[in-house]
């Protein structure tokens, strides 16, 4: 604790007050006990019986005045009048200070009384007040400046507003602006100050001269201009430091912060003495404040250059908190219906979008080597939710949430997204599920995608199988190949269409894609065309044709798909191994084999049909004219 | 334009006829059907935030309601005693900051909403009031830390007059069939978790009301029919002016204002209604679940408290589960919204 007989300089505070006796009994003691003296206004208009009890607990107390009580309002010549009176009592009771400093009950003291003191002895002389020349500088930033004083305000502009606006309006209208009292240069600035008692003394004389008083009475805030003016015009500007030593931030609906017990340490971060305005609910504050006030715990020194600057922290909480954190859903704020929540989310995830699910599987048996990654099967399918690792649920929803799912597919995918912090989350979508997901894939910025355009005959031996592929399904050769050929060759007809239509579905939505994320320099889309017949046109720069010099889909064996598989899963933001798990070779091995030796298989078959088949998936024993496949599938385009 | 300001205060005057002055009266005719059973008689001179609360009858969660929200700054509370023995009244009795009214024999259970109103207007006009269920702890950003009268110091200070809050059921590792509650053992440390995932916004309803749906009743209950969710919205704490009234339990409020979650200009701070109603004793469960029904608007919504008496035997703790040790965790889900709140 600061010992006051053996401080070089006397400083005397100016606290006014007008509610909360405990917080105002708290903060007089903490500065009487630090050494300095107290003169304080409580407000009028407040309850009598808490000034009653300020009057018992400072009765005989010679460090602490109370001073003649006036009806404080907001905005008014009282608030003037209410600090006069405490200057009026700080020399009747003959303290004769070094400094006075300014501070309402609704500030505490954020650093030591001993910094305060060295603070003030090593500026000795300077005048801590903000005093812009109004008449030249833009101060106030929303109502009027200048009107301020050039005209009178009788009313209120706060509680009387129309009537103060009314009576200013007129005023403007008849040219009834006025002179500045005594000639003096108006200036404003923050009510909160720090002056010497020598200035105050000369203030005071000049608050006295004839009309001086009169004139601030009928200006608009006058404590944002009294004292700043009269000091401003009696003091040179080399010794007036135009910053606070009270911190206190605005809104942006221009109300004080009010700091709450959890800010202590933003509080004694910032390079000031005092703070306003803090919250009374939590003592705790207090207590924590208390400790700096005595010493008891240290804070950082700063140099003069550092006075009044305050750090971003606020600014930049605000800016961050202002539409809800980013990334995160905001609920009760309404959401576009396409993208819901997905609109909110900046995670990357990707999609793998593909015409057949044992392509599909392929490709998952890959990228689920990474362990920086978390692949989801086909969360969009009809019947079941594919989870990663075969999970039952995942994020809240089971793998049977199938109507849950379906009531808000973004909200789905985001929810799958987010409750993965770790890894990039993945997953499948054949291309005719997946609600309009594959839409928000192309067009939003994050997401990345990574297209395969099938093989037809992979497709087909699906499509001939029912459809609809889980993970775990197979394809039942044994039950093509018993099937007749000219029953095969009409769901041939049957499924081509179908599948044209969906390559032409996934060429739209790279074309939009392309347009939409034009601007974004990141490789976003990857496209593998995995049918060797197709001429497919180069869409994006990270289109890959498997264009095997081997017949077929043949030429598909592990190291090709590995091969291609590591740039893909790259440019989803994966990086694969060169060396496939034991596992995954056998699985991928085995299961090219059985595609390979099927789709000779299904070639045959269709020929023996009678079907026409593009030349390179034409078996070499048969003499049947080729259909251009790839053409039709170009042609679709 | 004299033509535009005539239509607006024609539709000031319709809605006023409409919804408010309904409200006003059946909030009076219900207050007179009540009687003061202990504690001040009127909002003189207490609080400036006011809990008015309705007691279903489940004394042992009434000090644990209490304490919680005594230490969030709640000075005074006003309790209406529907329970099935009106004996409220007996089991405060030492509690200096509580009032306790009942119903002059029956009321039905659709009148609760407009008797819970009557002692808002009692207590509270011009000042907060905090509306919950006792099964409910309203959690805001930093709550452990910060005062209520800090949350309605800052909404007022953004030209606010209320707070909107999601309902987010609790639950334990178990059935909370096989828990039990003992002295020192409160019901959120045997509900300790809750659903982090599967809330959404629905699209705005009549009188500006914005749903929120989810949680675990609609993906534990109402996963084959999910629109039937309950809606999860709610308003627990407002100014109470002379036109405000709630209409359909805590979650449409009159004026419309007052329904809207956020600011058109930037989001705004909201809450979290921690809802314990798993702990909750049978009958007084039942009837609350009685109440609600009556109480909701329009009558299509599904209510809350049914669901509630149904998971007492289920186990709901899954993969989307969180545990509740502070705000910070709704915080990071989004349930809570910071808002620009320093």
């Amino acid at each position: 604790m600061a010992n006051g007989s053996e401080m070089a300089l006397k400083i005397t505070f100016i606290i006014l007050a007008h509610q909360n006796p405990v917080i105002v009994l708290r903060l007089v003691n903490a500065l009487i006990q630090a050494g300095h003296t107290v003169a304080l206004h409580y407000d009028k208009k407040a309850d009598v019986e808490d000034y009653r009890k300020l009057e018992q607990a400072f009765h005989g107390n010679p460090a602490v005045r109370l001073a003649k009580r006036v009806k404080v309002y907001w905005g008014h010549w009282s608030i003037c009048e209410a600090t006069l009176n405490c200057i009026d009592e700080i020399a009747a009771a003959g303290w004769e200070p070094d400094y006075v400093y300014y501070a309402s009950a609704s500030d505490y003291p954020i650093r030591s009384s001993d910094a305060l003191v060295a603070f003030l002895t090593r500026n000795n002389g300077k005048e801590f007040i903000e005093g812009v020349p109004s008449d030249k500088q833009i101060w106030v930033k929303g109502g009027p400046q200048e009107e301020r004083y050039q005209y009178r305000f009788w009313f209120n502009w706060r509680d009387q507003y129309k009537r103060a606006s009314f009576f200013l309006n007129m005023q403007k209208k008849l040219g009834l602006k006025r002179k500045f009292v005594l000639g003096l240069e108006p200036h404003m600035g923050s009510q909160w100050w720090v002056l010497t008692w020598k200035t105050l003394k000369r203030v005071m004389e000049l608050a006295n001269t004839r009309g001086v008083r009169r004139f601030f009475k009928t200006t608009l805030i006058p404590d944002e201009l009294f004292f700043q003016t009269l000091v401003c015009n009696l003091v040179p500007a080399s010794r007036i430091i135009s910053r606070p030593l009270t911190l206190y931030q605005f809104t942006d609906y221009m109300v004080p912060i009010i700091y709450c017990a959890d800010r202590v340490e933003y509080l004694i971060r910032q390079p000031f003495f005092m703070a306003r305005k803090l919250s009374p609910h939590r003592l705790e504050l207090y207590d924590a404040l208390d400790k700096v006030w005595f010493g008891h715990s240290l804070t950082l020194a700063f140099t003069n250059d550092r006075v009044a600057m305050i750090s971003p922290e606020y600014e930049t909480q605000r800016l961050k908190h202002r539409d809800g954190v980013k990334g995160l859903p905001l609920y009760g704020k309404p959401v576009p219906d396409w993208y819901e929540d997905l609109a909110r989310l900046e995670d990357t995830f990707f999609a793998v979008i593909g015409l057949s699910v044992s392509e599909l599987r392929i490709a998952f048996l890959f990228l689920s080597c990474s362990q920086k990654l978390l692949c989801h099967g086909q969360i969009f399918h009809p019947k079941c939710i594919e989870f990663a690792y075969g999970s039952r649920e995942f994020a809240g929803y089971t793998t049977d949430a199938i109507r849950l799912r379906d009531t808000s597919a973004p909200n789905f995918v985001a929810n799958l997204v987010r409750a993965e912090a770790k890894k990039t989350t993945g997953f499948l979508i054949f291309a005719d599920h997946g609600w309009h997901i594959p839409e928000i894939i192309f067009d939003q910025p994050h997401p990345r995608a990574l297209l395969l355009r099938g093989d037809p005959l992979i497709a087909f031996a699906e499509f001939i199988c029912g459809g609809n592929f889980t993970l775990e399904d197979r394809i039942d050769w044994n039950m093509i190949d018993a099937m007749p050929p000219s029953v095969l060759v009409r769901k041939w007809h049957e499924f081509l269409p179908q599948f044209e239509k969906r390559l032409q579905k996934l060429d739209n939505l790279v074309q939009s894609g392309i347009e939409k994320k034009r601007g974004n320099n990141w490789n976003w889309l990857t496209e593998v065309d995995l049918d060797v017949t197709r001429n497919s046109r180069l869409h994006s720069q990270n289109f890959m044709r498997i264009r095997s010099d081997l017949a077929g889909w043949a030429g598909m064996t592990l190291s090709r798909w590995r091969d291609w598989m590591i740039p893909a899963a790259k440019n989803l933001g994966i990086q694969l191994s060169n060396a496939i798990p034991a596992e995954t070779s056998r699985e991928v091995t085995t299961m090219l084999a059985g595609l390979e030796a099927g789709r000779k298989m299904l070639i045959g078959a269709l020929a023996a049909g009678g079907a026409t088949l593009p030349e390179e998936l034409d078996p070499p024993d048969t003499n049947n004219e080729p259909i251009p496949l790839g053409a039709r599938a170009n042609r679709a385009r | 334009m004299l033509a535009e300001f005539f239509d607006s205060f024609s539709e000031h005057r319709k809605f006023f006829f409409r919804y408010t002055l309904p409200l006003k009266l059946a909030s009076l005719r219900a207050g007179r059907r009540l009687e003061h059973v202990f504690g001040k008689p009127d909002g003189r001179k207490i609080a400036s935030v006011i809990a008015v609360v309705p007691y279903y009858g489940d004394h042992r969660l009434l000090p644990w309601f209490l304490t919680y929200y005594r230490k969030l700054g709640i000075k005074f509370f006003a309790f209406l005693d529907v329970s099935t023995e009106r004996d409220l009244a007996d089991r405060i009795e030492s509690a200096t900051d509580c009032a306790v009214w009942r119903p002059k024999g029956f009321m039905h259970p659709g009148k609760t909403v407009d008797a819970l109103n009557y002692l808002r207007h009692r207590y509270a006009r011009d000042r907060w009031c905090l509306s919950v269920e006792p099964y409910d702890l309203l959690v805001f950003p930093k709550s452990e830390t910060r005062h209520i009268r800090d949350l309605t110091d800052f909404m007022e200070s953004e030209q606010r007059k209320h707070v909107f809050a999601i309902v987010v059921d609790t639950y334990g590792d178990v059935p909370a069939s096989e828990m039990s509650l003992s002295g020192e053992i409160s019901p959120a440390d045997q509900l300790p978790y809750f659903d982090r995932f599967g809330y959404q916004t629905a699209a705005a309803e009549a009188l500006d009301v914005i749903p929120i749906l989810g949680g675990v009743q609609r993906r534990y209950l109402y996963g084959d029919e999910p629109q039937r969710a309950p809606a999860l919205n709610r308003i627990p704490l407002l100014k109470v002016t002379w036109d405000c009234y709630y209409l359909a339990s805590t979650r449409v409020v009159v004026p419309t204002r007052l329904n809207t979650p956020h600011s058109p200009w930037h989001s705004t701070t909201t809450a979290c209604l921690l809802r314990y109603a798993l702990m909750g004793s049978e009958m007084p469960l039942h009837i609350a679940k009685q109440a609600e029904p009556a109480q909701l608007y329009p009558d299509s919504v599904t209510p809350l408290f049914a669901g509630s008496e149904t998971m007492t035997s289920a186990i709901l703790k899954n993969q989307g589960s969180q545990q509740f040790t502070s705000s910070q965790n709704l915080l990071d889900c989004g349930l809570l919204n910071n808002g620009q709140w320093f």
